[in-house]
């Protein structure tokens, strides 16, 4: 792991596996070079009003995760993609902090796809304002949301696909997934689709409620206890989180951290 | 010797009640059909059996192997080797196939199945359904086919080897030979130990496969008729109109598109 202090630049010019913790930062800068394939973990640790902007150049990949455990955040994530260039972005928002998160991402020549993934366990002020922009024709965006209100949770989550005329061909989706475990809650999720252009595809998927009577029912006639079986459920809100990298060690080390947190 | 003793069994959903003094009783190798027109109370009397949360049992006792059912909770009931093959199983997103079925066959064992015997047995099964192995790997049933999740509830029975399986229309949405395969399955676990099978179908061409030795007619929440293997052949010539008659049992009126309209019309 490495630590980067102060306003920092990160030129990605090789391909590399790399997790950076963050001290004493505003501004972030990553910018990634042709064919290049990178990913990465940023952990926050200390409470930070951070600007994270990224460039992705043609056919270049980046995954990167945010993995916050400050107190209180401050993030906004703004990023272009140019041409068959893919980032997907991770969210892991499972520690008690209070967050306020923008992602952006401009999509901005052909093939050029996003995939944001969060993944939020609240007890406390949570929000998230999420926007892919389709500038370009046969663009894709996916953005899955997955959130477990706690007692006491304010989850506010506003997710947006735009697709700009002329941006034919292009996909947009989105799902989010809320789990309600307390009545001492109050959860929103607001999906948005703005689209300007006829030859497209675009949906979303929205659920929101306590764990599903029929869902345990089925798990449980197999044999499974109750307990067992509302494990599972819940790992089924945040084991996508694992999926923002290819690296087989980075998907175990989050597969991990997710089990050990609900408590397998 | 595992028997399910059911005793004048009462069963309401939503204050409705819908099984009405049911009295069964399925021993060891045998294999028994219930049969009877769509909402009296098949599937309410599986579930029951089962423990589904929606339905209340008011009245009346069920045993299974000397055991009282209606104590134990849901999972109580598998382990002790009851089976449900469900009629619409539900679909579970976010919970992997593979990781499902392993929970389920440790809440059984002593010690946990290696990954290594697991993954040789799920596989085995996915192959003698006819299933593509990638359904390991999927979400429980989600945008399975209707035939896909049949077959993967008897990939599961499989595996978890009831001594008490209970298949809840497991034909309806299987093509021809996804009906054999099923049929054979089924056969193989019942020649293989000790099982007894109750099940609910509505065709003889299932049922022709799986040779019930017991047949019963739910009708207006109880058993109206038992009889062999010849009951499945005259409803299947004749229907159920005879039943209603010979047991004085009104049939439900035929809806009208009139009345279909004004229902929908004060939405
Ligand atoms: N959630 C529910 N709320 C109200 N009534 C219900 C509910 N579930 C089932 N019922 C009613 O209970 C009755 C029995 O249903 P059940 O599913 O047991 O019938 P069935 O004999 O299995 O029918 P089919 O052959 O169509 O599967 C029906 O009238 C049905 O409408
Ligand atoms: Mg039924």
């Amino acid at each position: 792991m490495e630590q980067l202090v102060g306003n920092s630049v990160l030129h990605l010019d090789t391909s590399k596996v790399e997790t950076y913790e963050l001290h004493d930062m505003q501004e972030l800068v990553i910018t990634t070079t042709a064919n290049t394939a990178n990913e990465l973990v940023i952990k926050l640790v200390e409470d930070m009003d951070l600007h994270c902007k990224i460039q992705l150049a043609n056919h270049s990949q980046l995954h990167i995760l945010f993995d916050n455990g400050a107190k209180h955040t401050k993030l906004q994530i703004e990023a272009d993609v140019q041409l068959a260039a893919t980032i997907k972005i991770g969210m892991y928002e499972l520690s008690d902090s209070e967050v306020q998160e923008k992602v952006l991402v401009n999509l901005l020549a052909e093939d050029a796809t996003a995939k944001i993934v969060s993944t939020s366990i609240s007890t406390t002020k949570k929000a998230f304002d999420i926007e892919c922009i389709h500038h370009a024709p046969n663009t894709n965006s996916d953005m899955n949301n997955f959130e477990i209100s706690d007692a006491k949770a304010n989850y506010d989550l506003r997710a947006c696909g735009t697709i700009k005329k002329g941006a034919f061909g292009s996909k947009s989706h989105q799902m989010s997934r809320i789990l309600t475990t307390s009545d001492d809650q109050v959860s929103k999720a607001t999906p948005v689709l703005l689209i300007d252009e006829n030859d497209v595809m675009a949906s979303h998927a929205n659920s929101m409620g306590k764990m599903d009577e029929q869902h345990l029912y089925y798990l449980t006639s197999r044999g499974m206890d109750e307990k067992q079986a509302k494990e599972l459920l819940t790992l089924s809100y945040l084991l996508p989180i694992s999926e923002v990298f290819d690296n087989e060690d980075m998907r175990s080390e989050y597969i991990n951290k997710v089990r050990s947190r609900v408590g397998l | 010797m595992a028997k399910l003793i059911i005793k004048d069994l009462h069963v309401q959903i939503n204050e409705k009640e819908i099984l009405k003094g049911i009295n069964l009783e399925v021993d060891t190798h045998e294999i028994h059909a219930i049969m009877g027109p769509n909402g009296q109370g098949k599937s309410t009397l599986l579930s029951a059996i089962m423990g589904d949360p929606k339905f209340t049992v008011t009245k009346g006792s069920i045993t299974f192997d000397g055991k009282d059912v209606l104590a134990m909770s849901v999972d109580e009931r598998s382990r002790v080797g009851i089976f449900l093959g469900m009629q619409y199983p539900a679909e579970i997103p976010g919970v992997n196939n593979s990781d499902f079925m392993r929970a389920a066959m440790n809440a059984r064992l002593e010690k946990p199945i290696s990954l290594f015997k697991f993954i040789k047995e799920m596989e085995g099964a996915i192959e003698d359904l006819g299933l593509q192995s990638e359904m390991a790997h999927r979400n429980l049933n989600e945008g399975f086919s209707g035939g896909e999740k049949k077959r993967n509830e008897i990939v599961q029975m499989k595996l978890l080897k009831p001594s008490l399986a209970m298949l809840d229309e497991i034909d309806s949405g299987l093509d021809v030979d996804a009906l054999q395969i099923v049929a054979n399955a089924v056969y193989e676990l019942f020649n293989s130990q000790d099982l007894s099978l109750l099940i609910v179908s509505h065709y003889e061409r299932f049922l022709d496969l799986i040779k019930p030795t017991h047949v019963h007619v739910l009708l207006d929440g109880k058993i109206q008729e038992t009889g062999g293997y010849e009951l499945i052949k005259k409803i299947d010539t004749e229907g159920y109109d005879w039943v209603y008659d010979k047991y004085g049992v009104e049939k439900p009126a035929i809806q009208t598109r009139m009345s279909l309209d004004a229902c929908g019309a004060k939405k």
